[in-house]
């Protein structure tokens, strides 16, 4: 119980003294970075809770974000809904998606998954894009009354609140599955689904759990998007490189525990903004694959997996 | 007589062309020791993999204290009853021993008797542990075992939530003499604890200190199924195993 | 029945059976890299449209036709698929890593090799225009624009070139074989690795043929490999996984359901369609129809 207790009280004081910022800084670009890292962190955390807990890959995480940005974008012209519906409304939706895309594809062997996930976003997008009422290809403008609340300076800092708030769910959400009995048998099945399941472990249902989760929490990332950027069109939310960020983020951080895919994300995220900032918004991806490939090939284990190994050091 | 514990009844499985195994039928009673044993190819281990829910039948059934298990998902099974080992031994390698003996405890229990207390789980896995002879290698990775205390985790594994039959898959391959007669005073000791064994063994001698009953198979069929005085004499049995 | 619907349909179907054709020599490598050596080269498309690149550079700078291009493309990429393989197996398959290492790799493979494509000849569209992409033969009231029937012949030849290969060359036989026992390849002292790295590195040269034929049918775009993914995964799972004949089959399946969805339902469509019939096999028919 004493690491729950100190959990706890890290996670407060970060979301404190984070939260505190609007009231220190001048300027919107540094929320505008730290909306799109706080991104990162949920899309690679939620990422993490299928594929670093039970080795399935998904390649189509960008298809979840879309389906939270664009489930915001019909709840708002429908209803002119508020964030909190919408977001809501996006975290279901991508949840229900998620199941179905488990119910599908999860009985496949991990290869096949990988590639229905896929399969899945594109079919997604194409929809979008011949669906009228969400803008097809020309896109969608999502015009919000941006008066800030609670005393806070601008609009984007209540977005960066939220954000911030969304965060710390994910990473709650991760570490309890983490810690549960549930985790265990995710990790059960990575190691060995086939021993797994003949000693008890209900393969299909933990399975189909983990994607629900996963797919809703990436959603939920992309619920407050459209908020942010009030244009929303078919390329930037099912952008593959939302897709390669997922993974990559909880590849480099390590994926064995949920610390590695935040690790990974801020890591990441902070160097992708400076990137596009210094070089090109084409050379930063560039350098994500590179990355991802060098990291992939020379340390699996990520971030973390280096820490571990310097831990175990120290003790001898 | 009691009633037979597992029926298994003109189980055919066939893959594609091949027919592994032909209209098989077998059955153990509580706590009887009964010993599969056939050629290399005979269908021993896909009849293991029916009996446990890993492959479906194309005809024929399994039951289990007399509940068709046609359908059942091998998760299930263990729940019911049933449990198995694999001739490879298949641990969880990114988990020490303990944790190994936990998966099983957690979940292939039955939701009513399920222990939500971890003190007590710990306690239920160090004491089977110990039962086995992995007493003092509860924190070390499953990963780095030798052979006969992996061979040992597989057991313990399958034993954990005390199944009323264990499937014991060619546990002894490749194991020295004095390491198959560990394994094999471990098997022995499951009568006590009421558990039936169907073992599955080319090493005869364990096969016949071991079994009430030998069964045959050959080519997926089942040639022969008696005391193991009689089996050793049969003229069929000698003949698939030495030839024309 | 009305005579503009009959001039469509047969259309369609012939276009269908061209384009199919073509999809055949785009999915064959998948059917070697990820069929018979169990590779997920989920990069292949990328390089599909590396190959179009290639051939635009070889078209611009040297003015050679793209089917001369090919002479070029074949050794370069025949190096290029070695190198990778190399890299691939002594990085994951000697230590038998876990697969979500491999499929991580290629997708970052696929991911450098669109964004390099990006930095060194832009975003927009490039094409090639040849003495024959403007000409269309008529065969009665069906259509037959040469910038497909060539491609197609040459796909037919490829595809067919490599099943002979593979069926009765030694070394064609040792690739079928080391899918299924590569010790066995061993104690006949053929070296399984160089098998499959040349395997391998022939699934590459298909693509880049594949990229110089798909650049004279239509124009090319950086990220198009990814729409292309779903197609030639689609392929092979579909005719099942390991076999050309099968690949043939599937592709042309494949080929008419576009060319009749782009006609009948409009071409925002299109892209659905492979990969809507991609989950729909996977979920109920994961072997294919020739599938092992």
């Amino acid at each position: 119980m004493k690491s729950n207790f100190r959990f706890c009280i890290g996670l407060l004081t970060a979301m404190i003294a984070l939260g505190s910022l609007p009231y220190v800084l001048q300027g919107d670009y540094f929320f505008f970075a730290a909306f799109s890292v706080l991104q990162f962190v949920v899309m690679a955390t939620a990422w993490n809770i299928l594929g670093g807990n039970t080795g399935y890959v998904n390649f189509g995480a960008a298809a979840f974000f879309a389906i939270g940005a664009y489930s915001t974008v019909a709840a708002f012209k429908l209803f002119k809904a508020s964030i909190l519906v919408c977001i809501i409304f996006g975290t279901a939706n991508a949840a229900l998606i998620g199941l179905a895309m488990g119910y599908l594809t999860l009985r496949l062997k991990g290869v096949f998954f990988s590639i229905a996930t896929l399969a899945l976003s594109v079919v997604l997008m194409t929809i979008v894009l011949n669906t009228d009422f969400l803008g097809g290809a020309r896109g969608v403008y999502v015009i919000v009354d941006r008066t800030p609340l609670f005393g806070l300076p601008r609009y984007i800092h209540l977005l960066y609140w939220i954000m911030l708030l969304i965060s710390g769910f994910a990473i709650i959400v991760a570490r309890t599955i983490q810690h549960s009995g549930m985790g265990q048998g995710l990790s059960a099945i990575r190691d060995d689904e086939g021993a797994a399941e003949c000693l008890g472990v209900p393969t299909l249902k933990l399975k189909l759990i983990a994607t629900t989760i996963s797919g809703g929490l990436m959603g939920l990332a992309g619920t407050v998007f459209p908020f942010l950027i009030t244009y929303i069109d078919p390329t930037s939310t099912f952008n593959l490189s939302i897709s390669v960020n997922s993974i990559a983020m909880p590849l480099i951080g390590g994926m064995s525990t949920w610390m590695g895919p935040v690790i990974g994300a801020l890591l990441l995220g902070s160097i992708q903004q400076i990137a596009t900032v210094t070089i090109s918004s084409a050379g930063n991806l560039l350098i994500v694959g590179f990355l991802l490939v060098l990291f992939v090939i020379l340390a699996p284990n990520g971030i973390m997996g280096w820490f571990d190994v310097w831990r175990k050091r120290r003790k001898r | 007589m009691s009633e037979p514990l597992l029926v298994v009844s003109s189980l055919t499985k066939r893959f594609g062309g091949f027919t592994a195994l032909d209209n098989v039928s077998l059955s153990i009673l509580p706590g009887e020791r009964v010993s599969l044993i056939g050629p290399n190819g005979s269908g021993k281990s896909t009849m293991v993999n029916c009996i446990s829910g890993m492959f479906r039948p194309e005809a024929g059934s399994v039951s289990f204290e007399g509940r068709q298990l046609n359908g059942v998902a091998s998760h299930e099974r263990i729940r019911i009853g049933v449990a198995r080992t694999f001739q490879i031994p298949r641990p969880f390698a990114t988990m020490t021993v303990l944790e190994n003996i936990e998966i099983p405890l957690m979940f292939a229990i039955s939701e009513r008797n399920k222990t939500k207390d971890k003190k007590t789980r710990l306690a239920a896995a160090t004491e089977i542990l110990a039962s086995v002879g992995l007493g003092r290698k509860l924190n070390e990775p499953s990963s780095s075992l030798t052979q006969v205390d992996m061979r040992k985790l597989e057991l313990a594994r399958a034993i954990a939530v005390s199944p009323k039959l264990l499937i014991a898959d060619e546990s002894m391959a490749g194991l020295s003499g004095t390491e198959v007669d560990e394994i094999l005073k471990l098997l022995l000791g499951l009568k006590e604890r009421g558990i039936a064994v169907l073992l599955i063994e080319h090493i005869m001698r364990a096969v016949m200190s071991f079994s009430d009953r030998v069964v045959v198979l050959v080519a997926g069929k089942k040639i022969a199924d008696d005391v193991p005085q009689a089996i050793i004499s049969n003229p069929d049995v000698v003949k698939a195993y030495l030839g024309e | 029945m009305d005579s503009q619907f009959i001039t469509l349909f047969l259309n369609a179907i012939v276009a269908g059976l061209l384009l199919g054709g073509f999809y055949a020599a785009l999915s064959v490598g998948i059917s070697i890299s990820f069929g018979m050596l169990d590779i997920v080269n989920i990069a292949h498309p990328a390089f599909i449209i590396l190959g179009s690149y290639a051939t635009f550079l070889i078209f611009t700078y040297l003015g050679l036709d793209p089917i001369l291009a090919v002479f070029i493309v074949v050794p370069v990429f025949f190096a290029l698929g070695l190198v990778v393989y190399n890299v691939y197996y002594h990085s994951f398959e000697k230590h038998g890593s876990e697969p979500l290492r491999g499929l991580a790799f290629f997708f970052g493979l696929l991911f450098i090799i669109e964004v390099t494509i990006v930095l060194t000849a832009g975003v927009d569209y490039r094409t090639v225009a040849t003495s024959y992409t403007d000409t269309t033969l008529k065969l009665g009231p069906v259509d037959l624009p040469l910038r497909l029937v060539v491609p197609f012949a040459i796909s037919m030849l490829m595809v067919l070139g490599i099943r002979w290969f593979l069926s009765k060359t030694y070394f064609g036989r040792a690739v079928s074989a080391v899918a299924q026992d590569s010790m066995a390849l061993q104690l006949m002292g053929v070296n399984p690795v160089k098998v499959k790295s040349y395997a391998f590195a022939i699934s590459i040269v298909t693509a880049g043929v594949g990229g110089a034929l798909l650049i004279i049918i239509q124009s090319v775009q950086p990220s198009m490999g990814r729409d292309y993914i779903g197609l030639v995964f689609a392929i092979c799972v579909l005719g099942g996984l390991g076999s050309v004949y099968g690949t043939l089959v599937g592709a042309f399946i494949l080929g008419i359901a576009e060319t009749f969805t782009a006609t009948f339902a409009g071409p925002s469509w299109a892209p659905a369609v492979s990969f809507g019939l991609l989950l729909l096999t996977l979920a109920f028919r994961p072997s294919g129809i020739f599938g092992r």
